[in-house]
């Protein structure tokens, strides 16, 4: 059970012009102070309740984001916990620059539904709510489960194990140190300086590769835009049929969009699906419009599908002025029914039968594999916010101890590496305690 | 044999080792007419092992104990003849007292205080059967000659006397520790009551005549110059009067024992129990650790008015000739005279996940186990243990809410979390290790932890809290003056900057943090402190550690306030875990064969997840809103 200060996008990912960053927990305000700039000068300690602040978001020096935030402290809140809800721009990019600046201020990533768990256990969401709670952690479980068996038997599971290895070892030589100080002789005073230094350039090298590695494996984030009827859902539907990915990471950022991850070749997509968005006669044209480019603006990749069975109308072509200048990869798709001449390089394409698809991969594929190519070689990278995020705390705690031990006693070094070594059980759920007692018994002659 | 009614108390604690006595003066303390039986009277507070008390972890147990009004430490400050501060180069957190005892002067005291002690009473004899009544409550407790005592608790202190087994080498007879009695019958009566008893296993090394020794082939090791006693009441302790000295195992050791391993009792068969990792005898050393050419050991006293000394480290259950062997191969021990041969010693103990962390059975209202009992080993860990089974089953017969200290609060808390929560299957020894607040939890601040617990239970007097209340008010007045402190960067300061290797000041800073830097405390900066009154040394020490490691303790002051929440979640008597949706099937069953009393315990049971944490506790939620719902 965590008490810690969360936060989460908790807008769709990605859809529309806005997004809503939201912190709950006691530091909820502490933090977005920390990113925080207000255009008026006033922190947002000293803000009133209920109120809406204008500012930047600013993180390294560097202002991410033009932002309103609204400061509303608890008990009144959704959560009942102090909460801070920060309304920025809904660009994919953006968003997720934003929401690292108040991870790396404290806060932690919220699990699945945990906004929903914490308004339940303080009372402020009804009982009709318990039991899809505890579907929620269910469902978490069963992904971690997944996610363990599936995605960490691979060079990240082995390098957190070397990492975890190196923190053990010195956890063991310094426990050992104090609590047998008769028994270990301390003529190997470097043992400290040695498995710390390691551990730290280790997490390094991770995190150098982190961002790299989160696009590989978490997805390119990809969107199918086109007017109404011309075979979205259809191309959806074939898509999902492909082999699925196994998914590494589903940050608590997208829980309530819809995404599906899926391999096209050697790539893995993050398919935004938008077929579950209802499409109505009337105001078909300005809908269709409208969505794409949002949709197109959040999006790595656009799959633009046009319809080859009839003529290009204005809206295919506004549509199409939105896109040109991203990653896009245009389908003709009904090319069974018709072959309408286009403006444009498309891939002919039948989303009912599967023609084209190779195309499609190889297309994709070469937009996308010579910039990843040398990353989806290896697997030694960190997949997902949360795991940069994890490593990246594991890192400064480490760092911390290291500087502990040099200018203090090893014993108050402590606290931080074993708050590192939670860190790194977070990627792979392993325990650390009892492996530090076991190592003791294992590495030292103790005991009288 | 005729069963006759001999009396009729409210509590009877079964065994006189460290862990009986303190349940049975906290019992009597606090109201409870109270029996303790032993086997032999003589052997009251028994050092069956080292002569020692302390040590790292087990140094602040004794405090912890202190504190809380138990008795061990005062009677280690009465029995001490060496005193020694472990860990000194380390930090505040580590810093263990430990002390050479003399083992009869310690029992003699021990033994004096229980015979002085009002509503308390002393018996020899070997109780063989627990009465029940029934609801399963316990009733009675009849000893092997057939008297019979209704009593309303019982306190299981029983060390390692139940069905105890001595083994030498091939050698193997039914023994309590250091040649007394076992306790044969008893065993079975628990395990017809359905309480699941385990084998452990644990040793002690020959004993040597000091005449027969050559000291000058040692080196010596004296006690601290200025001696710090354990109980925060002594204020004259022992000057040190005796000395302990170290010599080292040598090729010629390791080739006897590896000579003979083939006849270590651990490859005949003959030892079934476990034994404890961190106590490991020397052949096993040896054979683990084979490129290591020479194991310390020390030789310790067994105390002034005898000429025994204990090889500390030397622990065996090889043959008698072997070892005798052994000990002649060690240098200054060539012709030593061993008055008693080591030996290992296996014994009858509880599974200690069927206790509450109040130490009562789960199954058997009234009965408690304490100490070796419960699948611990060490004085200080036994004797923390009896002290709060004697509270618990006082306050249980007065109708009052149990005690049961936090992690958070002591190393007695984590010990018995450890114990109640997770179980052992070794015996079980503290280790600074364990606890995860080894800052919060230093034998320096153990009084301000807990004696106004131990004076809210009723075992530390008005008088003695007046005196804490005092000291309390003396540290907190030091630390907010020097928190108000600024200094300038006169030429006085910064000579003395400059003496004690740290950079001097271009401005004005606090005072306080001149003290927090690594080269400087509280004591080095005296001479620029004109307005510092003489305080207690104590009370100086408090200070110094509390302002200089100030970021380091309120870390762990919030990590520890953190988990207060979940600590705080009391889970209601009689819950069902097996019928609870949403949770594993090896959660349910973990959770269904502990019974945690709190959410905070039922993290910490092996096998629970967080994520079945969470799901227990908004369980534990919706009950409890749809009982208030009813409620209305």
């Amino acid at each position: 059970m965590s008490f810690h200060t969360i936060a989460a996008v908790s807008t769709p990912y990605g859809r529309g012009g806005i997004s809503i960053i939201r912190i709950s927990g006691e530091d909820a305000i502490n933090i977005a102070d920390k990113v925080f700039r207000s255009k008026s000068g006033r922190s947002l300690a000293d803000a009133q309740n209920r109120t809406i602040n204008y500012g930047h978001i600013v993180a390294n020096n560097e202002v991410i984001d033009e932002v309103l935030v609204s400061v509303m402290r608890g008990p009144h809140t959704f959560t009942a916990e102090d909460v801070v809800e920060i309304n920025c721009h809904g660009g994919l990019y953006v968003t997720k620059a934003v929401l690292r600046a108040v991870y790396d201020a404290g806060a932690y990533p919220a699990e699945a539904g945990e906004f929903t768990k914490r308004a339940f256990l303080n009372g402020r969401v009804d009982l009709t709510y318990a039991s899809s709670v505890m579907d929620m952690i269910n469902a978490k479980t069963k992904l971690q489960h997944k996610m363990a068996l599936n995605h960490l038997n691979g060079n990240l599971a082995k390098r957190i194990r070397e990492i975890r290895e190196a923190i053990t070892e010195v956890s063991a030589y310094i426990q050992a140190s104090l609590d047998f100080p008769e028994e270990i002789e301390e003529t190997d005073d470097g043992v400290i300086e040695v498995s710390l230094t390691k551990a730290i350039n280790m997490m390094d090298k991770l995190l150098e590769n982190a961002d790299k590695g989160i696009v590989a494996k978490e997805g390119i984030p990809t969107v199918i835009v086109g007017k109404p009827n011309v075979g979205k859902s259809s191309l959806m539907n074939l898509l999902a049929q492909c082999e699925r990915a196994i998914v590494t990471d589903i940050p608590g950022t997208t829980r309530d969009s819809i995404e599906e991850v899926i391999t096209v070749g050697n790539l893995m997509l993050k398919l935004t699906d938008t077929a579950g968005i209802r499409e109505t006669g009337d105001t078909v044209e300005s809908i269709g419009v409208e969505r794409a480019k949002h949709l197109a603006e959040a999006a790595e990749l656009v799959i633009f599908v046009v319809d080859a069975s009839s003529p290009l109308d204005q809206s295919d072509m506004q549509i199409y002025e939105m896109v040109k200048d991203k990653n896009v990869v245009i389908l003709a798709n009904k090319n069974d029914k018709g072959t309408t001449k286009l403006p444009f390089d498309a891939i002919p394409f039948c989303a009912k039968t599967g023609d084209g698809l190779e195309k499609l991969t190889e297309k994709i594929e070469e937009i996308y594999i010579s910039g990843i190519e040398e990353f989806t070689e290896s697997d030694t990278l960190l997949s997902g916010e949360r795991e940069k995020n994890a490593v990246k705390r594991a890192r400064e705690l480490t760092a911390s101890a290291l500087n502990t031990a040099r200018a203090l006693t090893p014993d108050l070094a402590m606290d931080d590496i074993m708050e590192a070594a939670k860190c790194l059980n977070l990627i792979d759920g392993a325990e650390i305690t009892e492996d530090i007692i076991e190592t003791i018994f294992e590495t030292y002659c103790v005991g009288k | 044999m005729r069963e006759f009614h001999m009396g009729t108390y409210d509590v009877a604690v079964i065994g006189g080792g460290h862990a009986g006595c303190e349940a049975a003066f906290a019992s009597a303390r606090l109201g409870c007419s109270t029996i303790m039986f032993a086997t032999n009277l003589d052997f009251i507070a028994n050092m069956a092992c080292n002569p020692c008390i302390g040590g790292t972890a087990k140094g602040q147990l004794v405090r912890e104990i202190d504190a809380l009004g138990g008795e061990m430490g005062k009677v280690a400050d009465f029995a001490a003849i060496q005193s020694r501060i472990l860990n000194r180069g380390k930090g505040p957190a580590v810093y263990s007292p430990r002390a050479q005892a003399d083992r009869r002067a310690y029992t003699d005291e021990m033994k004096k205080r229980i015979e002085r002690q009002p509503n308390l009473e002393l018996k020899q004899a070997e109780v063989v059967n627990i009465g029940f009544d029934e609801n399963g409550s316990v009733c009675s407790v009849t000893t092997h000659l057939g008297a019979k005592f209704d009593v309303k608790a019982v306190i299981i202190a029983t060390g390692t006397f139940l069905k105890g087994k001595i083994i030498v080498g091939d050698v193997a007879y039914e023994s309590g520790p250091d040649g007394v009695f076992p306790a044969n019958t008893l065993s079975s009566c628990l395990k017809e009551n359905g309480i699941k008893l385990m084998r452990f296993k644990t040793g002690t090394p020959a004993r040597v005549a000091k005449s027969s020794l050559d000291f000058s082939k040692m080196e010596v090791q004296k006690g601290d110059e200025v001696v710090t006693p354990f109980s925060f009441e002594t204020k004259n302790p022992n000057p040190n009067a005796a000395d302990c000295y170290i010599t080292y195992t040598n090729e010629e050791t390791h080739r006897i024992i590896q000579e003979n391993i083939h006849r270590s009792p651990l490859f005949n068969g003959l030892i079934e129990g476990i034994g404890p990792r961190y106590c490991p005898s020397i052949e096993d050393k040896i054979r683990r650790f084979p490129d290591k050419e020479r194991h310390q050991l020390f030789i310790e006293p067994l105390g002034l008015n005898t000429d025994e000394m204990y090889i500390q480290g030397f622990s065996t259950s090889l043959p008698e000739d072997v070892q005798v062997k052994m000990i002649h191969s060690l240098p200054g021990l060539e012709n030593a005279i061993i008055t008693r041969t080591a030996y290992a010693i296996e014994y009858d103990c509880c599974d200690s996940t069927m206790l509450y962390p109040t130490l009562e059975f789960k199954d058997h209202s009234g009965l408690y186990g304490a100490g070796q009992f419960n699948g611990s080993s060490g004085y200080e860990e036994a004797a923390g243990q009896g002290l709060m089974a004697g509270i618990n089953a006082a306050r249980k017969i007065q109708g009052k809410d149990p005690v049961i200290l936090d992690r958070s609060q002591g190393y007695i808390g984590t010990l018995i979390d450890d114990l109640t929560s997770k179980g052992t299957n070794e015996p079980y020894r503290m280790m600074t290790s364990r606890s995860e607040y080894r800052l919060l939890l230093r034998q320096d601040n153990a009084d301000l932890r807990l004696t106004e617990i131990g004076h809210d239970i009723g075992l530390i007097s008005d008088e003695r809290y007046a005196d804490f209340l005092t000291k309390k008010s003396l540290i907190e007045n030091e630390i907010e003056r020097v928190n108000s402190i600024n200094v300038g960067p006169s030429e006085k300061v910064n000579e003395l900057l400059t003496r004690n290797g740290t950079t001097p000041i271009t401005t004005g800073v606090k005072f306080a943090d001149l003290i927090r830097r690594p080269e400087l405390d509280y004591f080095a900066l005296e001479e620029i402190d004109s307005q510092r009154e003489p305080l207690p040394r104590d009370v100086a020490e408090q200070v110094n550690i509390q302002i200089k490691y100030e970021g380091y303790i309120q870390k762990q002051e919030a990590q520890a306030k953190k988990a207060e929440k979940t600590e705080k979640i009391k889970i209601p008597e009689g819950m069902d875990f097996l019928a609870i949706d949403g949770l594993r099937l090896e959660a349910r069953q973990k959770l269904d064969a502990i019974k945690p009393l709190t959410l905070g315990q039922a993290s910490r049971i092996s096998g629970v997840s967080p994520a079945d944490i969470d799901v227990l506790f908004i369980h534990l939620a919706k009950k409890s809103r749809e009982e208030n719902i009813k409620n209305i």
